[in-house]
């Protein structure tokens, strides 16, 4: 190991220009892709309160077309008769909860106060035992407050702060868009990167609400499902699927019929972006660009530093052919070239890596959308550095050097002993 | 001295030929990229025919009968008395150039109310309706595709014509051009008994700058039976500051009617272009890592060169080769290889253009130019970096010193 170590620190003296710019051409594609795949891990690793991503399933939406030829076609979230009548009492699902897919802006205001804007979400009592939203203060409201959509209300840390000043929040009296309600929890502060349960003020809402049902049937209403342990989500979209069946029964009376996306939707799908309510959301699409991204940021590297790698050696020819003279097998001159390739991709991958957590745990940019959007929301570093980031990051750094270093290797190693020392 | 080059560059394959195929994968990536940007660019310079600038928008809202803030209505006044005085006060503004109310009227709002208009079973003309007021078609200085003044279409809103717009490509599904319903009385929405009479085509309010228009938009007179969800605000021109400020909690509510969210168009505008302003981000971010190995490429590899043929260098100088010589030799190899790689790299592209592997550049709804310009675009950005990578080793090289380098010869 000493050797290599000082092997690489002769070579990086004697050729200080390709050495730099090799190690710095690692670290920035390490970099890329970190970010990249940090990117993408936000938007599917479970943190509060979506700390159940990994047995979550999202129904949205509903699409109905006609059975005869007027041309009707509509979508739209679901009224909370539909989504009832789709998505509850499904085999397999532990938790179902009714809510709006959407935190929408709303007026706050208390007393005297000035009126400020706050995201606010409907949601019924089982929300509260899907997504762990943590209580500072009070409670969360019953299923019969929510059902009888009782005039109370489960707020955050901040807009009780911004609503009332110091505590106690509990029992006090807000206007959200100009209806009074009264406080009767308060959680902690949430990220609005966790994109189906963040929210400020969180209202309830039952079967009987018809303030987002813009007909029978279309509403805002979307259902979180929360998966038992070891229960296949296929199974689960095959009950909604025969649940569908059956409501183009009940609209045949309305010469209308259900267009199916495949919903319930899983994480992956949700965070690729549920682009429309009559659009079948495509993950596989979605990944296949985000192997592409990684496939790109490795390759065009790696050839680089293969051909810096290949200049190197030919600096290095006289030395192989010395050892390839003293009995030095093929084999060995291919191990240690690679070795040495490899400890130079992990310092240089410790860097990108280190770097790229920095940029990803402080640049909110990274993860804006038109739901979060002006947030300024970032991720918590701990969030980011998972085992399976470190994993990821050692596999890029292998593969990169496997990529940059086999061939300079092989080809290191097939030198003649005596045109090498010649220098030829 | 050119076959010299091809000669030398032959005797060097090895290193070459990594430098064209990362030249041929780098080349046909940024392509890609370079099409997808070029087309956005293409979309967002159309002429849109309308102007947004100085506009605000708010959410028009009513105190529901269960809030005790509800005052209750005597039988001269309603919701829409509450309405309409709190857009007159509005009006009064100094500030306010004019003020009108609408329904889905303003764009960068992703919802698409789509319906259409009939002449019979088979003639259709479908698009995103939009209710508006004649103050509105004013306001954004609306204008027609046959010349048509914004004032004329104002007109035709006033009298319950409705206007409908032009298309920016004619799609199979579209067999009827726009022009063909104008002066015509259709059915709106197969509903025979609301027959509507078309006025003009105007240019079509899109839902972001960067969407194509492939089916139409239907203005259509908000008329009273129709609550209207947003009042929307022109200000006179430069006078933004002064009116956010002027506006005080009474001129948001009247009654039982409150304005929410008071909105500038330019911050709708941002946050309806989020998404494709982070993919724009992150195909730029893209671009510049491709070309910034590229760079580094070429520099690594041709200070290592001018490290090898310090002799060779030495040589050309002592027969006369000028220090401008041994900079046009270099760029010449580093152009030679640009070139070399161009070719496979424009027949991938057409490839990836015959087959339709990157939808997005036909979802764009592009004309073919976009590709070709794109494609130039490749070729200029890799020279210049190719050209700044070999620089400072062709600078390196020039500075070498006949006498020292042939030493031990």
């Amino acid at each position: 190991m000493k050797t290599k170590l000082l092997q690489i620190y002769y070579d990086m003296r004697h050729q200080p220009v390709i050495a730099w710019v090799s190690f710095i051409a690692t670290a920035l594609s390490v970099f890329l892709i970190m970010v990249v795949v940090m990117m993408q891990q936000v938007k599917v690793i479970p943190f509060a309160p979506e700390s159940c991503r990994a047995h979550l399933l999202v129904g949205a939406f509903l699409h109905t077309e006609s059975t005869d030829n007027s041309n009707n076609n509509s979508s739209s979230g679901m009224s909370y008769y539909v989504a009832e009548k789709l998505y509850s009492g499904l085999d397999g699902v532990e938790h179902t909860s009714y809510f709006s897919l959407s935190a929408e802006p709303s007026d706050v205001k208390s007393g005297q106060n000035e009126a400020f804007s706050a995201k606010s979400r409907k949601a019924d009592a089982e929300f509260f035992r899907i997504f762990d939203h943590t209580l500072v203060e009070g409670r969360y409201y019953t299923k019969e407050e929510a059902d009888a959509m009782m005039p109370v209300a489960v707020v955050s840390e901040s807009t009780a702060g911004k609503a009332f000043g110091g505590r106690p929040w509990t029992g006090r009296q807000i206007l959200v868009d100009q209806k009074p309600y009264t406080v009767i929890g308060v959680v902690r502060d949430n990220s609005s990167l966790a994109t189906t349960a963040c929210g400020d003020v969180f209202l309830p809402t039952g079967p009987d609400d018809k303030s987002g049902q813009w007909n029978d049937y279309m509403g805002n209403i979307a259902v979180a499902l929360l998966v038992g342990d070891g229960v296949d989500f296929g199974s689960v979209r095959e009950q909604v699927k025969g649940r569908y069946a059956m409501f183009d029964t009940e609209l045949a009376q309305h010469n209308l019929r259900t267009v199916y996306h495949e919903s319930p939707f899983d994480r992956e799908t949700v965070a690729g972006g549920l682009i429309g309510s009559n659009v079948t959301p495509d993950p596989s699409a979605e990944r296949r660009m985000r192997l592409a991204v990684y496939a790109i940021l490795l390759i065009v590297p790696a050839i680089n530093l293969s051909s810096m790698l290949h200049s190197r050696m030919r600096r290095r020819i006289s030395e192989i052919g010395v050892r390839r003279a003293f009995g030095c097998t093929r084999r060995r001159i291919i191990v240690d070239i690679v070795a040495e390739n490899f400890i130079v991709t992990l310092a240089g991958g410790l860097v990108g890596v280190i770097a790229g957590v920095i940029f990803a745990a402080t640049y909110s940019g990274l993860y804006e959308n038109m739901e979060n959007f002006g947030s300024g929301d970032t991720p918590a570093v701990s969030a980011l550095l998972s085992w399976t980031t470190v994993l990821i990051a050692l596999g890029v750094c292998f593969v990169l050097n496997i990529f940059s270093a086999s061939v300079p290797a092989w080809q290191a190693s097939r030198l003649n002993p005596v045109n090498a020392i010649n220098c030829k | 001295m050119k076959r010299h080059l091809i000669s030398q560059m032959c005797n060097e394959w090895r290193g070459n030929l990594w430098m064209i195929v990362e030249l041929v994968i780098v080349s046909c990536v940024l392509w890609a990229l370079f099409s997808f940007l070029c087309g956005l660019l293409h979309v967002r310079l159309r002429h849109s025919g309308y102007d947004m600038t100085g506009i605000y928008v708010a959410d028009i809202r009513a105190v529901g009968k269960d809030s005790p803030l509800y005052q209750p209505y005597d039988s001269v006044h309603s919701y829409r008395t509450d309405r309409d005085m709190l857009l007159s006060g509005l009006r009064g503004n100094p500030y306010v150039e004019e003020a009108g109310m609408g329904f889905n009227a303003m764009p960068y709002n992703y919802n698409y109310m789509g319906n259409f208009l009939c002449e019979n079973d088979s003639v259709y003309y479908y698009g995103n309706l939009r209710m508006v007021t004649p103050e509105i078609i004013r306001m954004i200085r609306l204008e027609g595709l046959g010349g048509e003044t914004t004032e004329q279409l104002a007109g035709m809103i006033e009298r319950g014509d409705v206007i409908i717009s032009g298309l920016d490509e004619q799609t199979s599904s579209v067999v009827y051009t726009p022009e063909y319903f104008v002066g015509k009385d259709l059915r709106f929405s197969n509903d025979s008994s609301r027959v509507v009479h078309v006025g003009a085509v105007a240019y079509g309010m899109r839902r972001t700058d960067y969407e194509a228009l492939t089916s139409g938009v239907i203005y259509m007179p908000l008329s009273d039976s129709n609550w209207p969800d947003q009042i929307i605000i022109r200000v006179k021109p430069g006078m933004e500051r002064e009116f956010a400020e002027s506006l005080t909690a009474a001129d948001k509510q009247h009654g039982n009617v409150y304005l929410s969210g008071m909105t500038h168009i330019d911050r709708m505008r941002d946050v309806a272009h989020i998404d494709i302003n982070v993919t724009i981000r992150n195909f730029v971010i893209c671009a510049v890592f491709l070309l910034l190995v590229i760079f580094l490429g070429f520099l690594g590899s041709f200070w290592f060169r001018t490290q090898q043929r310090v002799v060779e260098i030495a040589i050309r100088k002592v027969n006369g080769a000028t220090r401008r010589d041994i900079l046009r030799r270099f760029l010449g190899e580093g152009m030679l290889l640009l070139v070399v790689a161009t070719v496979p790299a424009v027949m991938i592209d057409y490839a990836v253009m015959h087959y339709n592997l990157f939808t997005f550049i036909e979802d764009l709804g592009n004309s073919g130019t976009v590709v070709y310009e794109s494609m130039a675009v490749t070729f200029v950005m890799l020279a210049i970096l190719i050209v700044a990578g070999i620089w400072f080793p062709a600078c390196k090289a020039m500075n070498v010193d006949p006498v020292y380098a042939l030493k031990d010869q």
